[in-house]
């Protein structure tokens, strides 16, 4: 076996979206030797699509707004399973990051007197829900994803940042230690592989929507994290959980920002009733999306569904007026007329609850370390990985996301982990080398699908997985579907690993990343099968038909996913405050 | 019946880039171009195209469409 070239940096991120340029970004200016891996250039990202916001408590729209709220609305939002001191350093950080996000250039829209414009919000509110509406999510237009990544890819060029665009990571490297110690990577350009090494490994390669058939998520949204740490035989956590957003466009499966409703839109049955009134009578539309994709799943089982076939609703935007809906939601606007074939100005815009966000994946700690469980169940680090952004579970969002809370995940523990990592640099990182041996580990996957003479095409075996996925792991779940699913899921295992690449060239060859990809996105959805199945309660965006309410007492924590025994445990959530008493769990109503 | 006609280069195998035409049957449902090539491209593993985001945010996928950039 011949060895592969080696490139040597400080720390290599992989992964060029917000949270990896934004880990980047710290550790270019730190000065350190510094790489960032990403298989599409940076500002294809999918960071980019991001629309409505990102939600943090500056103050703009209610001088009187504070961190504090915005905290209380975020772990009541995730159910009460997400980390209370990870959601206490994210709000509390939060103005911080974003004022250098504005210092950096990020357009926002302003107020008459210059502030930066802050919309309302699924989930927020003012005095800890008893004040009604907050308005705390910072935006440009409908665009802030697309702005925010795009300074962050500036700042990242001013600082001299190292990119390696196009090049895709295949697997972790481990040394004897069971430390990781870098990624064996393909350069997609020349098909070249080399093994990029490192002091410090950071996963922030985002999400894996494409798990499901129905998705906002883009093509690249595979994810490669949780494949490559799952191969690596580390744990993934709260995989269970996946955010149907509410209004992904039917059909297409492009989203619709939550801004709509931010704004004044509301949804409707084929009766023309505003139907969230009666599922949430305070928060209405703007109730948690996991609230909200359940009232719209349940109208539609219910018979009040619309268009020929019943099977979505309607989104109401025309009585905003074509004046605001042009300057405040200039994108959606387009975006409906080009794939709903509806005017938001004239008529309402067809949607359904779409696959959208990965609330679990690699555990971290608020330094972005990444954690596994050792014998005893007590936390362990894992020398030399670590994860931000939608990879990585802090845990900030437990079993359901708010919105404008990504876009804060991700550059707040982006920069954590850059900050922490710099601070393990200067101290001195000192990690074994890995053997020939471990550098072919990593290799054997890619070896695999570069030597196999037969067997299926990747496009219609990722096509399989996304209609089990849809079909026994969706908005709603029951247990003996579920386990019909993990059934399929083990007779398509075989065929998958054995995915047959018909095209062996080398140059920008995509159908050879195509079978990588496939191999994460199985390992995500069995994990994610194994855990929804497993956890035998409702909570979150996770809603079973046989186990209807929350149950504290058995499960007020998270999932792990073992990779070796394909089973799940349980971990602890943190209940820990620095500033005051922690908040108690409490029945979860809008 | 659509007749797409697409702009080919292999650096390994050819000596120059040629137009390669597909027909492709689009059963009367209204497609993006892009959904168009994501099919070509299983019966033609060896097409490869930049694509993302599907929505008309990223970039990733700009090309020249009979003689406009879209």
């Amino acid at each position: 076996m011949a060895s592969l070239r080696t490139m040597s940096f400080d720390a290599v991120i992989v992964g060029g979206g917000g949270s990896g340029m934004r880990a980047a970004l710290q550790l270019a200016q730190s000065g350190y030797k510094t790489a960032v891996i990403t298989k599409v250039f940076p500002t294809r990202s999918h960071t980019v699509s991001a629309q409505g916001g990102i939600t943090c408590a500056i103050a703009s729209d209610d001088p009187n707004d504070q961190w504090q709220w915005h905290m209380y609305d975020t772990i009541k939002g995730s159910d009460y399973i997400g980390d209370q001191e990870a959601i206490e350093y994210m709000c509390q950080t939060g103005p911080e990051a974003v004022f250098e996000l504005e210092h950096m250039g990020l357009p926002f829209s302003r107020t008459e007197e210059g502030r930066i414009y802050q919309r309302p919000f699924g989930g927020q509110s003012k005095d800890y829900g008893a004040g009604g509406q907050a308005a705390r999510t910072c935006a440009a237009a409908d665009r802030t994803g697309h702005a925010l990544l795009h300074t962050l890819y500036q700042g990242n060029l001013k600082n001299k940042t190292v990119f390696l665009n196009e090049w895709f990571a295949v697997d972790i490297v481990k040394n004897s230690d069971n430390a990781v110690v870098g990624v064996v990577a393909i350069n997609i350009e020349t098909g070249e592989c080399v093994y990029v090494k490192s002091k410090a490994t950071v996963f922030a390669t985002g999400g894996a929507g494409r798990i499901y058939a129905s998705t906002t998520n883009a093509h690249i949204c595979t994810g490669d994290g949780v494949g490559m740490a799952i191969r690596a035989g580390f744990p993934v956590q709260d995989i269970e959980m996946w955010q149907f957003h509410p209004t992904g466009i039917h059909g297409a499966g492009t989203l619709v920002t939550e801004g709509c409703r931010g704004e004044g839109g509301y949804l409707i049955n084929k009766d023309g009733e505003r139907f969230m009134e009666r599922y949430a009578p305070n928060a209405k539309d703007l109730a948690g999306r996991d609230v909200v994709a359940r009232s719209m799943v349940l109208e539609i089982l219910e018979g009040r569904g619309c268009g020929p076939d019943g099977d979505h609703v309607f989104l109401k935007l025309d009585h905003l007026g074509e004046e605001a809906l042009n300057a405040k939601l200039p994108g959606i606007l387009e975006l409906s007329r080009t794939f709903a074939h509806a005017d938001p100005v004239k008529e309402p815009i067809p949607v359904v609850p779409t696959c959208h966000y990965m609330m679990g994946g690699i555990p971290t700690n608020v330094d972005g370390q990444a954690l596994t469980i050792d014998r005893e169940g007590n936390d362990q680090v894992i020398e030399g990985f670590y994860a931000c952004g939608e990879a990585a579970c802090v845990s900030v969002h437990g079993a359901n996301r708010l919105g404008g809370n990504s876009l804060l995940d991700l550059v707040v523990f982006g920069r954590a982990s850059g900050i922490f990592i710099e601070n393990e640099l200067s101290k001195g990182i000192d990690l074994k080398d890995a053997t020939q041996e471990d550098i072919d580990r990593a290799m054997a996957g890619l070896n695999r699908i570069n030597a196999s003479t037969k067997g299926e095409n990747a496009a219609v075996l990722r096509a399989e997985l996304q209609t089990i996925m849809q079909n026994f792991f969706g908005v709603f779940r029951r247990g003996d579907y579920m386990q019909q699913g993990v059934q399929k899921l083990d007779e398509l295992r075989p065929r998958i690993e054995n995915v047959y690449l018909d095209d062996k060239s080398n140059s920008f060859n995509t159908a050879r990343i195509e079978a990588l990809e496939l191999q994460n996105l199985f390992e995500t959805a069995y994990a994610t099968a194994i855990a929804a199945e497993g956890r035998t309660e409702s909570r979150g965006a996770h809603a079973r038909e046989d186990f209807q309410e929350r149950d504290d007492e058995n499960w007020l924590c998270h999932s792990i996913y073992f990779p070796g025994s394909k089973e799940i445990g349980k971990r602890p959530v943190n209940f820990t405050l620095k500033t005051r008493e922690p908040f108690e769990p409490k029945i979860r109503t809008y | 019946m659509l007749n797409v006609s697409i702009y080919r280069y292999n650096p390994e195998v050819d000596n120059e880039p040629y137009m390669q035409d597909f027909q492709f049957d689009t059963q009367g449902k209204d497609l993006m171009v892009l959904d168009v090539l994501e099919k070509l491209k299983v019966e033609d593993p060896s097409l490869v195209f930049r694509r993302s985001c599907r929505e008309g945010v990223c970039g990733s996928d700009g090309v020249n469409i009979s003689g406009k950039n879209g």
